[in-house]
């Protein structure tokens, strides 16, 4: 192959590269969403082979194996019952409360359940490929949860597949509260950008906030996308910045994002 | 099979292997678990095209390689053809000086491109952002990272020789080796 050709080749691509790159966010959107449908035989496979190792897994157990789960299964249900019975009662009174006061009643959480499909290929970013999409009613900018605690909110929607941008990325700042001291901030990745992923910061704290580690942090429900109240993490350690007027807290997110399989989408 | 089909045949091996490396490192998370960081086969695989085909296939496969890896990520689009494609083009271009046999050759290659190509990812990304997403925070976790990737793009280039190998020897009959003697030294044997 001749030289010349080496060289047409490196002009081709860096024109195609540079007219790809300079092309609207929405048409490069759905670019991308068009060319990921390849890949969608593979996770459809891939997920059909996870159900297939789960059914074997659940033929293999011995019958004292079994019989141990369903006791303990039915121990776990009494005593979710018996929670769930105190909470509609905690909940009604709530509601009586705010009706008295005039504030505005608050709705239960409408939720999907969501496959965990794929992580992002690349290291710098932390997002997720989740098996809902605009099919199933999923818009851009939805929180996700787990029974834990947030996991993050929806930033691309495909037909059948959602990315979810995961809390510790640094497009998902949450305003957050410490539930103790009811001090505001915005939890952001952590600064340092530390081995350990499972660290963020809470920033914008007032440099006089007693916070002590352990406690824990919650949204604060300020702006449209999180609401109040989802667990986010705990205070792992505070330091002060900006000559003492500001604190920044170090926590450590309640969900591992690296492990979780299923996560709930949040309707408004 | 004729030499063209033998081409085609190791062009569809790239391109499949590209579309399953892409799709393993989206979906097999125990790597991440266990190392925090995850692996990526691209740049061991444009290794692999650079000494093996020509600059029109390393072309078409960092093309289709980097396009499929930035749809499944946060990356804007387009942005990992171009580092994808100068290790693959710069392999390429300097193939005849290259001991491509030699595992450690392979190997140092393999090293080189998984380092640089994230690193010029990197770079591009915060060139090219623009305003919609805000740029990835760099700390010790990316050493780390970078470190890792490295290693696995030489750990991967001498495997993927040796499974391209194992589909070529699939296609084709196995060379024989020439005869050691000479022709009229050969002894011959006939019935008297």
């Amino acid at each position: 192959m001749s030289k010349r050709s080496n060289y047409v080749a490196l002009g081709v691509v860096g024109v195609l590269v540079l007219i790809i790159l300079g092309l609207p966010a929405s048409v490069s959107s759905r670019l991308k969403l068009a060319l990921g449908g390849l890949f969608l035989p593979l996770f459809g496979l891939a997920g059909s082979a996870q159900g297939f190792a789960s059914q074997v897994s659940t033929i293999l157990p011995t019958r004292r194996e079994l019989a141990e789960d369903l006791n303990k299964a039915r121990f776990e249900n009494e005593q979710l019952r018996f929670k769930l019975e105190q909470f509609e009662g905690v909940w009604r009174e709530n509601q009586l409360l705010r009706d008295s006061s005039g504030w505005q009643r608050r709705s239960p959480m409408r939720m999907k359940l969501a496959r965990v499909i794929g992580r992002d290929p690349a290291n710098w970013w932390n997002t997720l490929q989740i098996d809902l999409g605009s099919r199933d009613g999923i818009q851009p900018d939805m929180p996700v949860r787990t029974a834990e605690g947030l996991v993050g909110k929806v930033n691309q929607v495909g037909y059948s597949r959602s990315q979810v941008v995961a809390v510790g990325d640094p497009n998902c700042r949450v305003p957050a509260m410490v539930e103790e001291t009811r001090d505001t901030g915005v939890v952001v990745p952590a600064s340092n950008g530390g081995v350990d992923r499972q660290l963020v910061d809470l920033s914008f704290l007032p440099g006089s906030s007693p916070l002590k580690p352990g406690q824990r942090v919650v949204t604060s429900g300020l702006g449209v996308v999180f609401p109040k109240d989802i667990l986010i993490g705990r205070v792992a350690d505070v330091r002060s910045v900006g000559y003492g007027m500001y604190a920044e807290a170090r926590v450590r997110l309640e969900v591992n994002l690296n492990r979780i399989e299923q996560v709930w989408v949040v309707f408004p | 099979m004729g030499s063209l089909s033998l081409a085609g045949v190791q062009v569809l091996f790239l391109a499949i292997a590209a579309w399953l490396a892409v799709f393993a490192g989206t979906w097999c998370s125990s790597w991440r678990v266990l190392t925090g960081v995850q692996f990526d086969l691209l740049p061991a695989l444009m290794v692999y095209a650079g000494l093996t085909r020509d600059v029109w296939t390393v072309t078409a496969l960092s093309v289709f390689a980097g396009l499929a890896f930035d749809s499944l990520s946060l990356n804007p689009f387009g942005v990992t053809v171009l580092p994808l494609f100068f290790a693959g083009w710069c392999v390429y271009v300097n193939q005849d000086l290259i001991l491509r046999k030699e595992s450690y050759a392979q190997f140092v290659l393999g090293v080189a491109a998984g380092g640089l190509c994230p690193l010029a990812s990197l770079v591009l990304i915060t060139v090219f952002l623009g305003n919609e997403i805000e740029p990835p925070v760099l700390g010790w976790r990316y050493v780390l990272q970078w470190g890792v990737g490295s290693l696995c793009g030489g750990v991967a280039v001498p495997l993927l020789f040796r499974a391209g190998a194992a589909v070529r020897s699939g296609f084709v009959y196995e060379v024989v080796p020439d005869n050691r003697f000479r022709g009229d030294r050969e002894i011959k044997r006939w019935k008297v």
